[in-house]
């Protein structure tokens, strides 16, 4: 049986950790530390090597869902948790700096990835920094020559998370037939 | 065995009128007839057209009670607005009366899906009614041609799927009172221009144009602009990208069933009532559920987008052709907007490759008011439109891309469905 994968990346508190909670079935496995370095500003615990989820689907096959590290220095992670992926699932912080730039930095470091299968992108903490449009956002993706679904996102909230995820197998595969 | 009851009311009938109409419903064993003297709290009302001020009782009867189903007795033709009105023309003949209180009374008790309707089949030209019990429990409504009109009797939903199980692929989220957002029209021949013009409509003169005309006021003059409409007040800051209501969904929803002439108005209000408007939005967030009358505030786009919704109820606006292609410039942001089922799925494949409306659906095998709807609303708020592209027009046949983990996919999908209609939706409307 294939192990299939769907994999959460982006910045430091975008919510990798909480949208692998909220989708998993079982109680996933985090690997949160104290931080102890500038991370430490955004928030008092950070993953420092994954964040492991699982759904189990019909016939109990299991997808596996991978919150990768946010702090750069683990990005040597990145290429080992990819590995038969089904997509990616890109959480940006919109209370960051420049989310922006997030944008580019973690899309050019998945290209291959996303070339090879797919990505939809959450936009997380809207609600303390209000989001006018995502106009910006596509305009950025369209730059860097990637097409994908953009969606405000509470990744604690589970119907938000299942439209992005939704957005992912569709845009894999625009004309899915489900069977409900 | 209990008798099923209904809570009726006259509006601009006479006494004596009255009076016959009662002994006519005493007569009907089945349903119990409760005759209230408060329309607003009625489930039906009959109306009489040709009573002195009917305009004002109707929007009035409308706006204070949105969900009664109206029944206008007229001597001349009238085509009804809104998908809860019906038509009988005077002078009312008993088996056209009865049998038109048979199907409220099966809508209104919910028992439609449950009970054979007899076949009714009315004729625009004479109107007037045959009755024949032999024909297949369809209803059946000779073409009526008028624009933004409902048929005197509501066409009855003839689903036809390929698979009983594709009905629900896609679905997203189960939407409550889905006929709010997506109408209940059936499938056309996109081919035939009457069968078109059924499932179109014109924005000019409804709320949708109107809010629209709003918010360019608001850009253009950089103000926040008041817009009253029939007593209920909207705030449109442009600024912020918001819109204020002073009452809920529930009261705004029958103002795009009605068409607005010279009932509007707009006012420039100074800047400095921002903050007072910033309330509306502390109390919707301080109550985590929202009231639906209750004043709100909205995103700009998630307020255009659920104002599409319910005045165009499935349909295109006029002059959409249905077999150029269509193009979505970018995902809308569904998290955000009023649920619309096979929302994802459209959205997909249109923002992979542009292509026709009448081809969405077909290779989706997604009802056609699903895609209209999606259509209109993506239109209104600037993401959709005709391409004009002759590259567009190459593709547009193309299938498109699949891959070779169908099955999980699709696994995954229903898991996520089947999740999301047991959890709690925090529905916009």
């Amino acid at each position: 049986m294939n192990d299939f994968k769907i994999i959460f990346a982006g910045p430091v508190g975008s919510g990798k950790t909480t949208a692998v909670v909220t989708l998993s079935d079982e109680a996933p496995v985090c690997t949160n530390q104290s931080a102890s370095d500038m991370t430490q500003a955004k928030k008092s615990k950070t993953t420092v090597a994954l964040d492991y989820g699982t759904m189990t689907l019909d016939g109990q096959e299991k997808i596996h869902l991978y919150g990768t590290p946010g702090q750069e220095r683990f990005d040597f992670m990145w290429e080992v948790l990819t590995t038969n992926g089904l997509g990616l699932i890109l959480l940006l912080d919109n209370t960051r700096k420049n989310p922006m730039q997030d944008m580019s930095f973690f899309i050019n470091s998945f290209k291959d990835y996303i070339d090879k299968t797919a990505i939809a992108i959450g936009i997380t903490q809207t609600d303390i920094m209000p989001l006018a449009s995502t106009e910006k956002y596509y305009e950025k993706l369209k730059e860097l020559d990637v097409q994908g679904a953009i969606f405000e996102v509470d990744a604690r909230n589970f119907n938000d998370m299942s439209y992005l995820v939704q957005a992912l197998l569709f845009t894999i595969d625009p004309g899915l037939e489900c069977h409900a | 065995m209990t008798t099923l009851s209904i809570h009726t009311a006259f509006v601009g009938i006479d006494a004596r009128s009255i009076s016959a109409y009662e002994i006519f419903f005493k007569n009907i064993k089945e349903i119990d007839y409760v005759l209230l003297n408060d329309c607003n709290k009625a489930q039906l009302c009959l109306l009489d057209k040709d009573a002195y001020g009917f305009e004002e009782k109707y929007h009035a009867l409308v706006y204070n009670n949105p969900d009664v189903y109206i029944l206008l007795l007229s001597l001349s033709e009238h085509q009804c607005l809104r998908e809860r009105d019906f038509f009988i023309r005077k002078p009312v003949k008993r088996d056209v009366l009865q049998n038109t209180l048979e199907y409220l009374c099966d809508l209104i008790l919910k028992r439609s899906n449950k009970k054979e309707h007899k076949q009714l089949c009315y004729k625009s030209n004479d109107s007037q009614y045959d009755l024949s019990d032999k024909k297949p429990p369809v209803l059946r409504v000779v073409a009526n041609k008028s624009i933004n009109t409902k048929p005197v009797l509501a066409l009855k939903k003839e689903k036809k799927f390929k698979k009983t199980s594709v009905i629900n692929a896609g679905k997203l989220l189960e939407v409550e009172n889905e006929e709010c957002f997506v109408g209940d029209n059936k499938d056309i021949n996109g081919g035939d221009p009457s069968q078109v013009l059924m499932v179109s409509y014109k924005p000019e003169a409804t709320l949708q144009a109107i809010i629209k005309e709003a918010c360019k006021l608001s850009k253009q003059k950089q103000q926040i602009i008041e817009l009253s409409v029939l007593n209920t007040v909207f705030y449109f800051d442009y600024e912020e990208q918001k819109i204020y209501s002073t009452v809920g969904p529930a009261k705004i929803r029958p103002l795009c069933l009605m068409l607005h002439k010279n009932n509007y108005q707009f006012k420039t209000k100074n800047n400095v009532l921002r903050n007072e408007l910033h309330k509306i939005t502390q109390e919707n967030k301080s109550n985590k559920i929202k009231k639906a009358t209750q004043r709100q505030s909205w995103t700009m786009e998630g307020f255009i987008w659920l104002i599409t919704l319910w005045t165009s109820r499935g349909r295109i606006p006029m002059g959409t052709d249905l077999t150029k292609p269509v193009y979505l410039q970018y995902w809308p942001n569904l998290t955000r907007l009023a649920s619309i089922p096979h929302a994802v799925r459209i959205a997909a494949f249109l923002y992979n490759q542009p292509s026709s409306l009448l081809m969405v659906s077909q290779t989706l095998a997604i009802e056609q008011r699903y895609v209209f709807a999606f259509y209109s609303a993506s239109k209104a708020i600037g993401l959709s439109d005709i391409a004009q592209r002759n590259v567009d027009y190459f593709f547009m046949d193309d299938k498109p891309k699949a891959s070779k983990n169908k099955s999980i996919l699709a696994k995954i999908f229903n898991k996520l469905v089947h999740l999301s209609n047991h959890s709690k939706i925090d529905n916009i409307a």
